[in-house]
């Protein structure tokens, strides 16, 4: 199937034929990242062929991005002599995940405001604060809150701390792998493609891709969601039978 | 050999988890303590999301105190109405709780509160504890124990609604056992544990009743208080993972048998010891937890959680 997709960017190449402005043609290698009772993590490739008209540097930055949650964030500090929570700020629009791939360190590209605009990498992401207007400037206070959850995200493995490499196959082809790890959230995530040239942007492309759990892994937890109380009760005959079935056992034996 | 969790939303190792669970239902069988107060900090320590652990740690001592209670009441040590009394008592109170609960965390500073009182609370019952039953079996060893009557009259013995607690071997007000199982239930409301360990103490000291009675009257009325929770966090919070307590509780319904068989060769005092060493065990890493600096200040929670 990937030899099928790859031939499909080579036709499209020669189809796209000089005297064209920049192409950017790219593909995932699945939509589907399937959790089942064995899941221990995952891996997807996002590959694609670039073909850039003229001369000038270019550079191809992938970015990975999954569903956005509203996130509490607490501190500690020393009360009396002990460490107890005191304060909290909720933010929103965190992405669950989110990982960076790019043809060369994100500082070297040029890419005017692009980075900013496009929230393409961790220091460029708009994590704002709840209850407070779009576009308002987060205050010096709050940015220790805004650094943890970069700080806790990249130790849980859900943010790339570093930037991932672009490599390139030949001259047009160009490939990036993302690593999940087995905590990923579920959801629909975004792949987005971008090609950078002197400074410009010059093509985009983005593709999604979902993480779902399959199986009884599934049914569980639509079965927790969607019938919590019945899931409840379930829950604890669970409990009350296999207590029961050890008693019953080991009076036996 | 690794299994993804559906609600935990993480893969662990199965046999971590069945050994966990294993060693959690060995101690709550022993003692007569529902193991919430164990295997809640445990499973948020391998990486389980800490509303999750309440609520699937409530589950797995569910199954855990089934297993206990019926391995007691067949050695005839399960005290029925003591046990009806007392969690009619909690579900009030920890009724109660939840409501001071959220009428303190309104006011501000309620973490400090808990935290300190706490500590406290279980510094003060694992030290009496110890050195009553440590000074027991010091005074048996040297052979000169008097025989004690079972326990003083005094003016509780004055109080109405006196019933009759066979097992017990009391002849009480039931409003005393009420008024105990109340106290534990706001207690646990607003600490968020089962209670079992403050129970066990408050029923040997406060009421006098046999250390063998005791623990499976008190696992008795831990099964009530703990499907109550259970039930509460799946139909609240969603916070149940079946998957992950069926693994605990597998290990840990073995485990409580065990338990229960070693309790039954111990006598009541060195019981008492080795409850009390417990207690203080965990006051003690709270205390730790509470004055050593945290490696790492802030927490993060998703907002939807009621937790």
């Amino acid at each position: 199937m990937r030899a099928r997709l790859l031939l499909l960017l080579l036709a499209g190449l020669a189809w796209a034929g000089p005297g064209r402005a920049d192409t950017l043609m790219t593909d995932l290698s699945q939509r589907l990242i399937a959790i089942t009772s064995s899941f221990t993590g995952s891996s997807i490739l996002v590959f694609g062929a670039v073909v850039t008209d003229g001369p000038g540097k270019r550079d191809v930055v992938v970015v990975l991005r999954g569903p956005e949650q509203g996130i509490r964030v607490r501190r500690k500090e020393r009360v009396f002599g002990i460490w107890v929570n005191t304060d909290a700020h909720p933010f929103t629009g965190v992405p669950a995940f989110y990982a960076v791939a790019a043809t060369r360190p994100l500082g070297q590209i040029e890419a005017g405001s692009h980075f900013a605009r496009h929230q393409i990498g961790l220091e460029a992401l708009r994590l704002r604060e709840r209850d407070r207007p779009e576009g308002e400037e987060i205050t010096p206070d709050i940015l220790p809150f805004r650094e943890a959850i970069l700080r806790l995200r990249q130790r849980d493995r859900l943010y790339a701390g570093q930037v991932q490499s672009v490599t390139f196959v030949g001259p047009n082809l160009f490939r990036a792998e993302f690593q999940f790890p087995s905590n990923v959230p579920v959801g629909s995530y975004k792949a987005e493609i971008y090609l950078f040239r002197d400074g410009d942007l010059v093509g985009a492309n983005s593709s999604a891709l979902f993480v779902d759990k399959t199986g009884i892994e599934r049914w569980i937890y639509k079965a927790a969601l969607n019938y919590p109380a019945l899931y409840g009760l379930v829950a604890v005959a669970i409990a009350v039978g296999f207590g029961w079935g050890a008693a019953v056992v080991f009076r036996r034996t | 050999m690794q299994i993804y969790l559906p609600i935990a939303e993480l893969s662990v190792d199965i046999f971590l988890l069945l050994g966990l669970g294993g060693a959690v239902g060995f101690l709550s069988g022993l003692f007569g303590v529902g193991g919430g107060f164990l295997i809640t900090p445990l499973l948020i320590f391998i990486g389980v999301p800490a509303p999750v652990a309440v609520g699937t740690g409530a589950q797995q001592v569910v199954a855990t105190s089934v297993s206990g209670v019926i391995a007691h009441w067949r050695r005839n040590n399960v005290d029925i109405p003591m046990g009806l009394v007392l969690t009619a008592g909690g579900l009030v109170g920890s009724g109660l709780g939840s409501w001071a609960f959220a009428a303190l965390r309104k006011a501000g500073t309620v973490d400090v509160v808990i935290a300190i009182s706490y500590v406290l609370f279980l510094g003060i019952i694992g030290s009496l504890m110890f050195f009553e039953s440590a000074g027991a079996l010091w005074k048996q060893r040297r052979g000169t124990v008097r025989r004690r009557k079972l326990h003083q009259h005094n003016w509780v013995h004055g109080l109405p609604f006196k019933m009759r607690f066979r097992k017990s071997r009391l002849y009480i007000s039931a409003l005393m056992p009420l008024a105990i199982g109340f106290g534990i239930g706001v207690l646990s409301a607003i600490m968020g544990v089962g209670g079992g360990f403050i129970l066990v103490p408050a029923m040997i000291y406060l009421l006098g009743i046999p250390t063998q009675v005791v623990i499976g009257t008190s696992l008795f009325q831990v099964i009530f208080v703990t499907s109550f929770v259970t039930f509460l966090q799946a139909w609240a919070n969603q916070s149940v993972d079946i998957l992950l307590a069926m693994l605990l509780l597998f290990g840990s319904v073995i485990g409580a048998q065990f338990g229960t068989r070693v309790s039954l060769r111990l006598k009541g005092e060195q019981l008492r010891v080795l409850l009390s060493l417990l207690v203080l065990a965990v006051g003690l890493r709270l205390a730790v937890d509470l004055l050593v600096t945290p490696s790492e200040l802030f927490s993060l929670s998703l907002i939807g959680a009621r937790l």
